[in-house]
């Protein structure tokens, strides 16, 4: 399944994301899910006003999808999708977008933190 | 998330470091030029710079009249004058570099007060306004008798020489100052005065000799308060502070209410304090006054008084580094051989710096000893990680109280240890037992072919070889090397596992399986490479030591053995191995500005190594200079046009680079050199018959699986093409053609 989003700039992000867990094996994606153990959901508002929900499951069934989790989240984070994009293209410092007010949390925030480390293992990186 | 560390932890490497102190440095920083002259010109509004500021060269006419607006005749002359030796506008500069956190209690205003009571000797201010001036005169009593205990006096003295000198001032301004500069040095002037009077000894070295940390253990004796850093709130309550100083500048008001900002507030003004992981709130706040105190004191705490700072930086500092020292400014404008500057340096021995740049100086210094503080929050952030994961397995965690979250996040963010999540190990079978393509016709074969056409056939031969002869360490090895040149590490960290438990000898092995692990986040299995490397590289068993089992000490442990291992080679014989080692060491802990100067001195050494080639570009790109990087590859491929991994590197640089559109094609160009490959091996071996979908599916090991995932990605998620990104799903390569160049 698609995680595109018509109008969403962090579809890429997103698409990324599904790409390197795709990519994974199982055991990998065990690997991730006994590491982070929590339920990501992302509220992404556009520039026309328009939120969209993608969940990134990283506990029982390691995966992401453009909706919201069937289950309640461990953690709810709320941007922009601009800043969602610089966010993960580590244009956007995570913690001075918090300190900002650019990215709000709800839930466990200790997860928030663990986001950047998720996002970079999780993304194609250049192989030495 | 390195974020919060990097913004107020003392970065040790030479990337982005600390934001933080540069910040507060910068800000430091340009106080400086007004320190240049602290005399005349460093008035109450500081603008003394403005001419070096306003970056308009500094001619020798200006400065003489600037020198006789400062010192020559008129009204208001005498004041200026006295200005010269007051320490007044000096103090108010150092009042504004010290740290706002601590408030009306700072040091500087301290001192400032005591200045702006003259009348009050120093008898009367060595209560509990202590200053480092009355200290200084109970230190040397000897200079004391002469100077009366106070810069003010110095001051009062020369203001008395001027006064005296001023009709002649008046009267030929430009010759007569001079004069009666030299003239009021010669009778009185306090440099010299100080000079004869301090014994040989400096004046710094008085000042530092004088019980090296008296006044800070009396203000200890007289707060009453233990001042020393060990004080675990203290640091706290200084790292929120310093915190708060830094992002006092914002002006967004969300920022400054927010919830976070106040905790930040109540952890400097110590109104909560953080005991395991709870808060707690102190009754009444510390006193305020004895903050400074503390602040100077755990400072300098590390063995180093401040004193001892100041001697050793003027005993080490070179003159040039000197730029607008004011002494030599004023040299060069009296043009006397015998100013009053000078005369000061030669008289109290010492360097030719001025010492308000020095004290400028002691303001880093111990802008560094707090940062060696901050040390301590790392290790709270530690802990706080140790008991905030144990916690998290506790249902605990869920209720999720506001303070806790926040100091969560607060000390979290500090935390950039997330090794945890991406340490691992090279687990499962994929990574034991190589996979080998099914249906490969050079099994058949009893010897390889004499000659190798491409990378595919490569893998084949090498496949059916280790096949034949599973003990050929030799063998293995190649078949890893390639597999990583096909951008395929998890079948090159299996062929590198079989290569090493037939010969760990061959340690080439293990430098190519720390490549691989490294790419494949399993940080600790690289470190076992990387370690296994040293104590099979006869020439540096020896400086195989004790392996540490705590993983945060590893990397150092196994940096410095290779660091060890590159101080036995000379220049000339450097080894490249070496320096590849130390280059992934430094991809692990992501100093990538280290690895890129380890791979650029191995690429001296094999200059045409392509692969070394694509490591040196892999780090540029994962260090954000992606046109390097990209500068790189190309040096790669020009050497072996079909490499996999340096074509598939290149599309993620161009992703970084949101060149969408390019990437794709660096990833079809990739896959349509495995294609082709693959076709001309299978078409050989099928005597020129059809190649089938099958065939091609058995071909699944020697194509990359990563490159096509990266191409959906780009396909579905960057260009939107939903119709390429299923075409990816069945490897359908046609499906790209005559839209993409490739």
């Amino acid at each position: 399944m698609s995680v595109d989003v018509a109008g969403f700039q962090s579809s890429a992000v997103f698409s990324e994301i599904k790409a390197g867990i795709d990519a994974a094996d199982q055991a990998k994606k065990d690997a991730i899910a006994k590491k982070a153990k929590a339920v990501f959901q992302f509220d992404v508002k556009n520039s026309s006003g328009t939120v969209q929900t993608w969940t990134l499951n990283l506990k029982n069934d390691v995966g992401v999808a453009p909706a919201a989790p069937a289950s309640k989240p461990d953690i709810v984070i709320s941007i922009s999708d601009k800043d969602f994009v610089d966010l993960a293209a580590g244009k956007l410092n995570g913690q001075k977008a918090f300190m900002g007010g650019k990215l709000k949390i709800k839930g466990n925030m200790m997860l928030a933190t663990k986001l950047d480390a998720i996002l970079k293992d999780l993304k194609p990186k250049s192989k030495l | 998330m390195s974020a919060f560390k990097d913004l107020v932890g003392s970065g040790a490497d030479c990337s982005g470091g600390n934001s933080l102190n540069q910040f507060t440095k910068q800000l430091q920083q340009d106080r400086s030029l007004q320190q240049d002259r602290f005399g005349p010109l460093a008035d109450r509004e500081g603008s003394s710079g403005a001419l070096l500021r306003s970056g308009r060269p500094i001619l020798e006419n200006d400065d003489i009249e600037e020198f006789l607006q400062a010192g020559g005749p008129g009204p208001s002359s005498r004041q200026q004058q006295r200005g010269m030796f007051d320490m007044r506008p000096m103090t108010r500069e150092l009042d504004t570099m010290l740290p706002p956190m601590m408030g009306d209690q700072t040091w500087g205003n301290e001192f400032s007060r005591f200045e702006d009571a003259p009348q009050n000797h120093h008898r009367q201010i060595s209560g509990p306004s202590q200053s480092w001036i009355s200290e200084f005169a109970e230190a040397g009593p000897e200079s004391l008798k002469e100077l009366q205990g106070s810069p003010q006096n110095w001051a009062n003295e020369f203001q008395a020489h001027q006064r005296v000198n001023e009709q002649q001032i008046i009267g030929h301004p430009n010759m007569e100052l001079e004069d009666a500069f030299k003239r009021a040095q010669d009778q009185a002037s306090w440099a010299a005065e100080f000079a004869k009077s301090s014994d040989p000894a400096a004046w710094a070295s008085e000042f530092s000799n004088a019980e090296a940390e008296s006044w800070i253990n009396e203000f200890k004796e007289q707060e009453g308060l233990s001042v020393f850093g060990k004080d675990s709130q203290e640091a706290l309550s200084q790292t929120a502070g310093m915190l708060l100083e830094a992002v006092a500048g914002s002006t967004n008001p969300k920022f400054q209410s927010s919830k976070f900002l106040g905790f930040m507030q109540q952890l400097r003004d110590q109104e909560v304090a953080i005991e395991g992981n709870k808060l707690v709130e102190q009754i009444g706040p510390a006193e305020a006054a004895s903050s400074w105190a503390k602040e100077f004191g755990a400072g300098p705490v590390n063995k180093t008084s401040w004193e001892e700072d100041f001697n050793a930086q003027n005993s080490e500092a070179p003159r040039e580094a000197n730029g607008n020292s004011w002494s030599e400014e004023f040299s060069g404008q009296t043009r006397g051989d015998q100013n009053w500057a000078q005369e000061f340096q030669n008289g109290a021995q010492m360097p030719d710096r001025d010492w308000n740049q020095q004290f400028q100086q002691q303001q880093q210094q111990q802008q560094q000893q707090q940062a060696r503080n901050m040390e301590w929050n790392q290790e709270f952030a530690r802990n706080g990680m140790q008991q905030s994961s144990q916690a998290a397995s506790e249902a605990a965690m869920e209720t999720s109280d506001d303070m806790d979250d926040l100091y969560k996040s607060a000390w979290d963010y500090e935390n950039t240890d997330f090794s945890e999540f991406s340490a691992g190990r090279a687990l499962g079978a994929r990574y034991e037992q190589y996979e080998f393509t099914s249906n490969n016709p050079y099994l058949a074969h009893s010897r390889p072919p004499a000659g190798v056409r491409n990378l595919t056939e490569a893998i084949l031969v090498l496949e059916a070889q280790v096949q034949h002869e599973p003990d050929n360490a030799k063998a293995w090895y190649e078949l890893g090397i390639r597999q990583q040149e096909n951008e395929n590490d998890v079948g090159a960290i299996a062929a590198l596992r079989h290569a090493v438990r037939q010969d760990p000898g061959l340690v080439d092995s293990w430098i190519a399986l720390a490549v691989s692990l490294t790419n494949e986040s399993a940080r600790e299995d690289a470190y076992d490479a990387l370690e296994a490397w040293i104590m099979n590289s006869g020439k540096y068993a020896s400086l195989a030591a004790e392996p540490t089992s705590a993983s945060s000490d590893r990397h150092q442990h196994i940096t410095n053995m290779y660091i060890a291992a590159a101080r036995m080679a000379t220049e000339s014989d450097m080894d490249a191995d070496v320096q590849v080692g130390l280059g992934v060491l430094f991809n692990i802990s992501e100093e990538y500005n280290k690895a890129i100067d380890c791979f650029e001195a191995a690429l001296s050494m094999r200059p045409q190594d392509y692969m070394l080639w694509n490591k040196l570009g892999a780090t540029l790109a994962n260090a954000r200079y992606s046109d390097r990087a990209m500068e790189a590859y190309f040096q790669a491929l020009e050497i072996n046009p079909s490499y996999v991994r340096a074509r598939y590197n290149l599309s993620i640089s161009c992703i970084q680079m949101q060149q969408y559109r390019e990437a794709a094609e660096h990833l079809l160009g990739a896959l349509s050199v495995q294609m082709s490959n693959i076709n001309a091996v299978l078409e050989e071996s099928k005597g020129k018959g059809p190649v089938e979908e099958s065939d091609l599916a058995s071909m699944h090991n020697v194509q990359s699986g990563t490159v096509w995932e990266t191409l959906k990605m780009v396909a579905d998620g960057h260009l939107r093409r939903h119709d390429l990104a299923e075409a990816c799903e069945k490897r359908d390569l046609d499906a790209f053609r005559g839209e993409f160049d490739f």
